[in-house]
């Protein structure tokens, strides 16, 4: 069954151990001032809290666990907040993480910090106010990648998930993308070629592991009259390849319909691999970038089905969940459309 | 009431079920929502009722064409699970036999958005 809360009313026993965690974490008395639930999230429910610390005012977002995990790679909210904290001390423009539920919780959560600006991908795409920053979007949009993927590795993070000894990032995906396919058990023609198509042409690696956002897209970038403000959910973060990321806001369901702006619906693709050359960020290689944007569309048309089987399993009874199995079939076209193109050679 | 119809077939059929419920949370229940999340979830329940309209509605003689359509592939696979083992034995791989099958493809993915998003398959098809 799933839980009703109020949009304006944060249930009491959250609210106590919010303000408890924070508390306990400045030393100082805290009060809730205002709540409001934001809207969407199929996998976290996220809060507008205002909080009195103290003397001082907080504006903050709470990221909290739902129920079932969206994904057996994320990241839990403990280690989303240790890596978002390395990310911010090594330059990477997103919240301040603040602070973190206590081990007991038995939902976890943190609060960040609550930058202003727009989310919403298909506001951001569409807004009038933001036609300005729009112009510029893609060139900062690969300019901050280049700062995530200079996040030193070797030390100083977290541990999050990487390649399994002896794979390649690109054998890592495609083993990932096998084994959800196992889980959910259903056979699709379009899956069973798209995965031998790419197997048969994994590209070459030149070794360079980065830290990978793992969900860079519009709809998850805060994005005010100046351009991008903030980069959000970190919990798909992962050590990987670069062309994982710089591919995946190209896929086209991230464009939120406007098809002809390649980088998530706001941009060029020269103005983005610009930002990310200017930036610092290693060479771009084209193949490569083609290969991640293919399995991109593949990963998530079989995540859409594994939020589709939460469902259908009882996991998390929801319609949202449930109906994102039949839009799978948008990336299954697209890959198909792709891979035809690049056959006849009018890549 | 004629007595000559098949003793299953209901009235009002499915179709109209699926569709009054459509409306009704298009023009009375969504206009009434305020909260942000509970609306988009109703604005998905009304979409998904509406996949469910057009899926009904295109009647057997598309997906018995998809189905043709298969047979006719190299190796006449009977069915999906078939044709997956197929591909994965390499059956597909030059480069005629996979066209063949990218043709099928699409067309298997065209009923899907039919009654997923018309409109995406327009914008994509131009």
């Amino acid at each position: 069954m799933t839980e009703v809360i109020r949009a304006d009313a944060l249930p009491d026993p959250l609210r106590d151990e919010l303000l408890a965690a924070v508390t306990a974490t400045t030393g100082l008395p805290a009060s809730l001032v205002a709540a409001r639930r934001l809207a969407g999230g199929a996998s976290m429910e996220s809060w507008s809290i205002d909080l009195r610390v103290g003397d001082a005012d907080e504006a903050l977002v709470l990221r909290r666990d739902m129920g079932a995990n969206m994904s057996a790679y994320a990241l839990d909210r403990p280690t989303e907040f240790a890596l978002l904290q390395a990310a911010c001390a090594a330059g990477v423009r997103a919240p301040r993480p603040r602070y973190l539920s206590p081990d007991g919780a038995a939902r976890r959560w943190f609060l960040m910090e609550r930058l202003p600006g727009e989310s919403v991908g298909r506001k951001v795409v569409r807004a009038p106010e933001l036609a300005a920053a729009r112009e510029v979007l893609a060139r900062q949009l690969g300019e901050a990648l280049a700062v995530i993927h200079a996040v030193p590795v070797e030390r100083g993070l977290p541990t999050i998930p990487g390649p399994t000894e002896g794979r390649t990032p690109a054998d890592e995906a495609l083993h990932q993308a096998r084994a959800v396919l196992a889980t959910l058990g259903l056979r699709n023609p379009v899956w069973s070629y798209a995965l031998r198509w790419l197997g048969q042409r994994v590209p070459a690696w030149d070794g360079a592991l980065v830290l990978v956002h793992g969900d860079y897209r519009i709809g998850n970038l805060l994005v005010d009259r100046d351009g991008l403000a903030g980069v959000l959910d970190w919990e798909f973060a992962h050590l990987g390849d670069r062309h994982e990321d710089l591919a995946w806001v190209t896929v086209r369901d991230w464009r939120f319909e406007q098809d002809a702006r390649v980088v998530g619906g706001v941009g060029s693709l020269d103005d983005y691999l610009a930002g990310y050359a200017s930036a610092g960020g290693r060479p771009v290689d084209r193949d490569a970038f083609v290969w991640w944007d293919l399995i991109g569309n593949l990963r998530w048309a079989l995540m859409c089905h594994a939020q589709a089987d939460r469902h259908l399993r009882g996991a998390d009874r929801s319609v949202e969940l449930l109906s994102l199995g039949r839009k799978a079939a948008e990336m299954e076209w697209e890959l198909i459309d792709r891979i035809d193109a690049i056959e006849k050679g009018a890549r | 009431m004629s007595d000559e119809r098949d003793a299953f077939e209901q009235h009002p059929g499915a179709l109209d079920l699926i569709d009054a419920a459509r409306e009704h949370l298009a023009t009375r229940v969504l206009p009434a929502i305020t909260d942000p999340r509970l609306r988009f979830e109703t604005l998905v329940a009304t979409h998904v009722l509406g996949v469910a309209s057009r899926e009904l509605s295109r009647g057997p003689e598309m997906t018995a064409e998809i189905d043709r359509g298969r047979a006719a592939l190299p190796g006449a696979p009977a069915h999906d699970g078939a044709l997956c083992a197929l591909i994965e034995e390499g059956r597909y791989d030059d480069p005629e036999a996979g066209a063949a099958l990218r043709r099928w493809l699409q067309a298997r993915n065209e009923l899907s958005l039919f009654a997923w998003n018309p409109l995406f398959l327009m914008r994509v098809k131009g």
